[in-house]
């Protein structure tokens, strides 16, 4: 039986605060594309966590424009569509990143 | 229409009426809990999905917390681009499929969601866009109060498709998976919030006693302990576990199912 396991992590956490709110995106490749996992810190002790999977950059990019931080947060986002990027061109399955995955 | 990750060729109902159907779709099913993370269960959801032979998948959880907002967790099996579109609280638990899995304890498929505002009509097209042309809802709830609140809606691409005499085998295996799925959650849940809280088990086990509703006396005849030690001992732990009060910081252990045996 395959153990199911990320064959290696390209973090991206990025945080951003205001408003008592913030979020984190995570990215980790997987067999099949990429995991981008989205968390939303909001008021106590509540989350929302969502984790989709991209197989393309097509993909990302349809998303892209559906996504509120464009505006919201265009240098953070910037920065997510680099992270996909590097992501998706990263081949080498032994090609860590280190950096910490917060929100876990 | 989008393109889904996963290319249904064939109806699930002509693939549930081969020999090895199920062998297969449990195989995958069983994987489910090997899971380290959320990437590898998204990965294990997408497999199993498409051992299944269905289009698309979705599932979430609405974790109960100390306010009254849950906290949500959800996976997405299908085209990204639907999880934006629900990706917001409301769109995730204002839905007919969620509705509907607040209200039954057995699967559903579409034609038996009602759909009570244009809200629910716009949500189910969005849905049809995205491989949910027909789909089947497996609510899933914790035993534990306060309890939490699960759904797994699978899709298709053609219509009906969890209809029918053959669908039976299909739903089996859906509440199969939705139950790993818990299962999966429950553990992952409990690993969380132990790494954020770092309780301890002597804790977790002055926790299920507040749960159990009993005071600080009878803890005190139970474990030993002084009353000013028990009260500073929940005071530390409601530090922790980012709560007011030790009444609310067993809640949210239950909630989260630390205080379910291993």
């Amino acid at each position: 039986m395959t153990e199911l396991r990320a064959l290696h992590a390209l973090p991206a956490p990025i945080s951003v605060g205001g408003h008592g709110e913030s979020w984190q995106v995570h990215l980790v490749n997987v067999p099949s594309g990429v995991a981008a996992g989205r968390t939303l810190r909001l008021s106590g002790n509540a989350r929302l966590e969502w984790w989709a999977l991209f197989s393309n950059l097509e993909q990302v990019d349809v998303c892209a424009t559906k996504d509120p931080l464009r505006f919201a947060e265009p240098i953070r986002f910037a920065r997510i569509n680099r992270e996909f990027n590097n992501a998706f061109h990263s081949s080498r399955p032994d090609d860590v990143h280190t950096g910490a995955r917060t929100g876990r | 229409m989008h393109s889904t990750h996963l290319g249904q060729t064939t109806s699930i109902q002509e693939l549930a009426r081969g020999a090895d159907y199920p062998a297969r779709v449990l195989a995958a099913i069983v994987e489910i809990s090997l899971a380290k993370d959320p990437p590898a269960l998204l990965e294990g959801l997408m497999r199993a999905t498409e051992s299944i032979g269905a289009s698309a998948s979705v599932f979430t959880a609405a974790i109960p917390e100390d306010g009254s907002r849950p906290s949500c967790f959800s996976v997405f099996a299908c085209h990204p681009a639907f999880a934006h579109e629900q990706s917001n609280r409301d769109a995730l638990l204002d839905n007919p499929w969620w509705h509907f899995a607040q209200t039954h304890r057995k699967p559903g498929t579409n034609h038996e969601m009602q759909l009570q505002h244009a809200a629910d009509a716009a949500s189910m097209e969005v849905a049809r866009q995205y491989g949910f042309r027909s789909c089947l809802v497996v609510p899933t709830m914790s035993g534990t109060e306060p309890a939490r609140q699960e759904m797994l809606c699978l899709g298709s691409e053609c219509e009906d498709d969890f209809e029918g005499s053959e669908a039976r085998v299909v739903r089996a295996l859906a509440r199969s998976l939705a139950s790993e799925l818990h299962d999966w959650l429950t553990g992952h849940l409990r690993r969380q919030l132990l790494g954020t809280t770092q309780l301890r088990e002597s804790d977790i086990r002055l926790l299920a006693m507040e749960r159990r509703g009993l005071g600080t006396k009878e803890i005190a005849g139970l474990t030993g302990l002084s009353l000013a030690s028990i009260n500073s001992r929940f005071q530390r732990i409601n530090t922790y576990m980012n709560c007011t009060n030790r009444k609310d910081s067993a809640r949210r252990a239950a909630a989260y199912g630390l205080l379910e045996p291993l």
